[in-house]
């Protein structure tokens, strides 16, 4: 990696279209200001972490990937860790039985037994009351 | 409505209840509508279901059910979006919901995204999905913490 020494108001150049000036350097960050053709996208390194993460999350679940979530989530929950997060989303509908969530043979069906709606954070508040949705017919 | 989705089926919701996330998710910058329910079969679990794109279903889970202290992180950048004073966190529970993306991949232990939690404002339902300006977390997060110690 090529490491360049910058006092704040000088800039470097990459190519011969892109322009990067150092703004102001503070204790523990710096502002950067960035010159470049449109077509040159600029982004946080967080942000394509985030849209690779994100790409991979949307890939569909297998069922088997699915029952190692439902394995671990009673872990979550038990032991005088009730997810105190579970109760946050207001109003949460609950889903049909997913068709790809089949319970692992032999495996107690507690770990993926259905879960009524979250009804206190309803109660305080009601914004976000989602009508059950339904199966439609087909 | 009758929501036509890849894994549920047809769904009847009430699209007054959708989210929306007024710039979409990196990656996703066209899918703006989402529909949050929680799965009948995976207690906890919360899918936010695309009302842009059929296929498109993110699993999550309420990020303090995966890190009981967790604290929200906003860029005065996404309070904007969500409508709420900058330099200011939010109350996880009564102002916004939290909620991590969970990352199944064959063969791999889930992971959850908690660099980059969906925000959503409870009032509203507008909704962010907030890369945190620190490294305290991260996007390939173990589910249970203890985990990273014991394997």
């Amino acid at each position: 990696m090529l490491v360049i020494r910058r006092h704040e108001g000088q800039t470097v150049l990459v190519g011969d279209d892109v322009e990067i000036l150092i703004i102001e350097c503070g204790g523990r960050r710096v502002k950067l200001g960035f010159r470049a053709p449109r077509q040159v996208a600029v982004t946080r390194g967080e942000v394509k972490l985030t849209r690779e993460q994100n790409l991979a999350a949307s890939q569909p679940v297998s069922p088997a990937a699915l029952r190692e979530v439902g394995r671990r989530l009673p872990a979550l929950g038990a032991g005088g860790r009730k997810a105190p997060g579970a109760a946050e989303i207001a109003g949460l509908a609950t889903a049909p039985a997913d068709p790809w969530a089949v319970p692992a043979p032999g495996s107690s069906s507690g770990a993926l037994d259905p879960k009524p709606v979250v009804a206190a954070a309803q109660a305080a508040a009601p914004r976000h009351g989602i009508s059950p949705p339904g199966v439609g017919k087909p | 409505m009758i929501l036509s989705t890849t894994r549920f089926g047809a769904l009847s919701v009430d699209e007054t209840q959708s989210i929306e996330f007024p710039e979409g998710l990196p990656g996703f910058e066209d899918c703006r509508r989402f529909i949050p329910f929680e799965h009948a079969d995976c207690a906890g679990l919360i899918s936010l279901q695309s009302m842009d794109r059929p296929d498109l279903c993110f699993l999550t889970l309420p990020v303090r059910s995966l890190r009981p202290d967790y604290c929200l992180l906003l860029t005065p950048e996404d309070s904007e979006l969500l409508g709420l004073p900058a330099g200011r966190t939010p109350r996880i529970g009564t102002e916004v919901a939290a909620m991590a993306i969970v990352c199944l991949r064959e063969g791999q232990p889930p992971t959850a995204n908690l660099l980059s939690p969906i925000v959503v404002r409870v009032a509203t339902g507008r909704a962010v999905q907030a890369i945190r300006p620190d490294n305290r977390y991260g996007c390939r997060e173990p589910l249970v913490p203890e985990e990273a110690a014991c394997s």
